[in-house]
């Protein structure tokens, strides 16, 4: 289980975050909120081992991260970034394959029932008929979900999530949200999103940030309000029941 | 599919060094008892020479191109030529000749000049004992100006010979006799080759990015660091035995990509047969396309690679 405890990050003179303390004690899939230059992204940066000059403490199962190798840190964490730029004509097999790297390292090779395991998480992610294709070539969805599907081929026990759904339109924002809270069995997942209704139903805990601080953090009905929500966005929103689920939603008010 | 691609390219190697060794400069016929010592003192180490050499400077473009995610890389993007330039240029003007046995000693200053270069850079990028490819790419141009600048002030300071001598080294050569250059290139040749093939899941994982290879398990400033270091080494080396050889560093890599894929599994050693193939093709034509004088093979490396890698981009949509 994650916890950070009093994290500070300055980068370029500038304080990213400051003494930041979170408890992803509840486990399952806890979601990030904030405005655009919160520290979010920063944050599971520091968490994912990508930034490595902050200060204060990072503990995954009650050890602290900074004493884990690059390799074994990729064993228990992986990551998957806003927008991925490919460099090379690497096929999805392939991505799935560099992903497990943590695992194969450099001269192994797959065993069977790692191919197979790798197929039945294709198949699960209906990209079994993209096995051979170009990254390069498939959509911006196709992408994105395979990005997914190979990090969780790596087998963490912490799945870091940056606005995987930006830049995708509404029906394959929905698909992969729906993925991504069907992985909450099987790891925990810290989500980054700006889709408020989404984490408000599916997280069990949010955490706001603003300015680098903690805004917020608790259950998501306990935690999420127009008064939380109108200061951490600086913005007014409008909570309103669904006609048809009855549920809480929120609305950004209309100007 | 690969492995017929790869028998192709042994089969031309072998067919272009055939050719090698029989066509030169000179009329001799088979009987003539001069015929074998001349392949044997001197074109078979040029045949030798030439394809490790071109085979190094490719091998060595694209591990520079992993590291910069950057298909323009070459082995000479740092600054290395620049500096055994600067090495061969102050062992021609300052009229410090030595003689050591086996080694040319114009190739023991470039190489001791490039060695140096390789290490201002690396200290000038190096930061809490990581290296930032940001800070490489700008100290290796900037070392780079500053040595031409020095090679500048020198030729115009010396003499016209030696001037003439700098012009020729620049342009380099694979003029040797004997085997000696070809077996200092072996070992490193095989250290290359070796860590290269074994790090190629790194190199792959490379070309993602750093967030990704950072999440995905590489060390990627500790490997960067070693990269950067024998990368130097092998050009240093090839480029004190020849001089600087453009655009096979560049050419090379590009073909393998469009021939084979982009792991580098296979990307390293394809780069390296073609990059030798393409070299021996070109000492080929260099020493047999003019009558009355050798043409040096840095002039016609540069003369076609330029053209073949501007129709290589053109028919490609991507770099």
């Amino acid at each position: 289980m994650l916890s950070v405890k009093n994290l500070s990050l300055v980068i370029n003179k500038k304080e990213i975050l400051k003494n930041v303390s979170l408890d992803f004690s509840t486990g399952g899939l806890v979601s990030i909120l904030g405005p655009n230059g919160s520290g979010k992204s920063s944050l599971i940066k520091c968490i994912s081992g990508i930034y490595e000059n902050w200060t204060g403490e990072i503990l995954l199962n009650g050890k602290d991260i900074r004493e884990l190798s690059v390799i074994e840190r990729a064993q228990l964490i992986s990551y998957v970034p806003q927008l991925l730029e490919v460099h090379a004509e690497y096929s999805v097999w392939d991505f799935l394959e560099m992903s497990y790297y943590p695992k194969l390292q450099d001269l192994r090779r797959l065993t069977k029932e790692e191919i197979d395991r790798a197929h039945g998480i294709l198949e699960s992610f209906n990209l079994l008929s993209l096995k051979d294709r170009s990254l390069l070539s498939l959509s911006g969805g196709e992408r994105q979900r395979v990005f997914i599907a190979a990090s969780v081929f790596q087998g963490p026990k912490l799945l870091l999530l940056d606005e995987p759904t930006s830049f995708l339109d509404p029906k394959v924002q929905d698909d992969i949200n729906k993925i991504i809270f069907s992985l909450q069995k099987e790891m925990d997942i810290i989500l980054i999103s700006h889709d408020i209704n989404s984490t408000l139903m599916n997280s069990k805990r949010i955490i706001g940030l603003k300015n680098g601080m903690n805004f917020f953090d608790g259950e998501p009905r306990d935690i999420i309000n127009k008064s939380h929500l109108d200061k951490l966005f600086d913005k007014s929103f409008k909570l309103i029941k669904h006609p048809e689920s009855e549920l809480e939603i929120i609305l950004p008010e209309i100007f | 599919m690969n492995i017929v691609k790869f028998i192709s390219l042994l089969v031309a190697i072998l067919f272009f060094a055939s050719i090698s060794l029989m066509v030169g400069p000179g009329d001799f016929s088979y009987s003539d008892e001069n015929f074998m010592n001349i392949v044997l003192s001197i074109r078979l180490p040029q045949v030798t020479l030439s394809f490790l050499v071109g085979g190094l400077l490719s091998l060595s473009g694209l591990l520079f191109q992993a590291m910069f995610k950057n298909s323009l890389a070459t082995p000479y993007t740092l600054g290395v030529a620049s500096g055994a330039a600067l090495g061969a240029t102050v062992y021609f003007t300052l009229g410090l000749a030595f003689s050591i046995p086996f080694i040319n000693s114009v190739s023991i200053f470039s190489f001791a000049f490039a060695l140096v270069c390789v290490l201002l850079v690396y200290s000038m990028a190096i930061k809490n004992g990581r290296v930032s490819t940001h800070s490489l790419l700008l100290s290796g141009v900037v070392l780079s100006m500053v040595c031409s600048s020095l090679i500048l002030f020198l030729q115009f300071m010396g003499n016209e010979r030696d001037a003439l001598q700098v012009v020729r080294w620049l342009m380099g050569g694979l003029d040797v006799v004997g085997f000696d250059s070809t077996l200092r290139l072996i070992p490193i040749s095989l250290i290359g080759i070796s860590y290269s093939l074994f790090h190629s899941r790194k190199l792959n994982i490379m070309y993602l990015g750093d967030d990704i290879a950072i999440t995905r398990g590489v060390d990627i400033y500790k490997f960067r660091k070693y990269l950067y270091l024998l990368n130097s080494l092998v050009v240093a080396m090839v480029v004190a035995e020849c001089g600087p050889i453009g655009f096979v560093g560049l050419l090379g890599p590009h073909m393998a990509k469009k021939l084979f894929s982009h792991k580098h599994q296979l990307l390293i050693p394809s780069s390296f047969l073609i990059g030798g193939l393409l070299l021996m093709i070109c000492d080929l034509l260099s020493r047999n396309i003019l009558s009355t004088t050798q043409l040096p093979v840095g002039v016609l490396t540069a003369l076609m690679g330029g053209p073949f890698l501007l129709l290589l981009l053109s028919r490609s949509s991507r770099v």
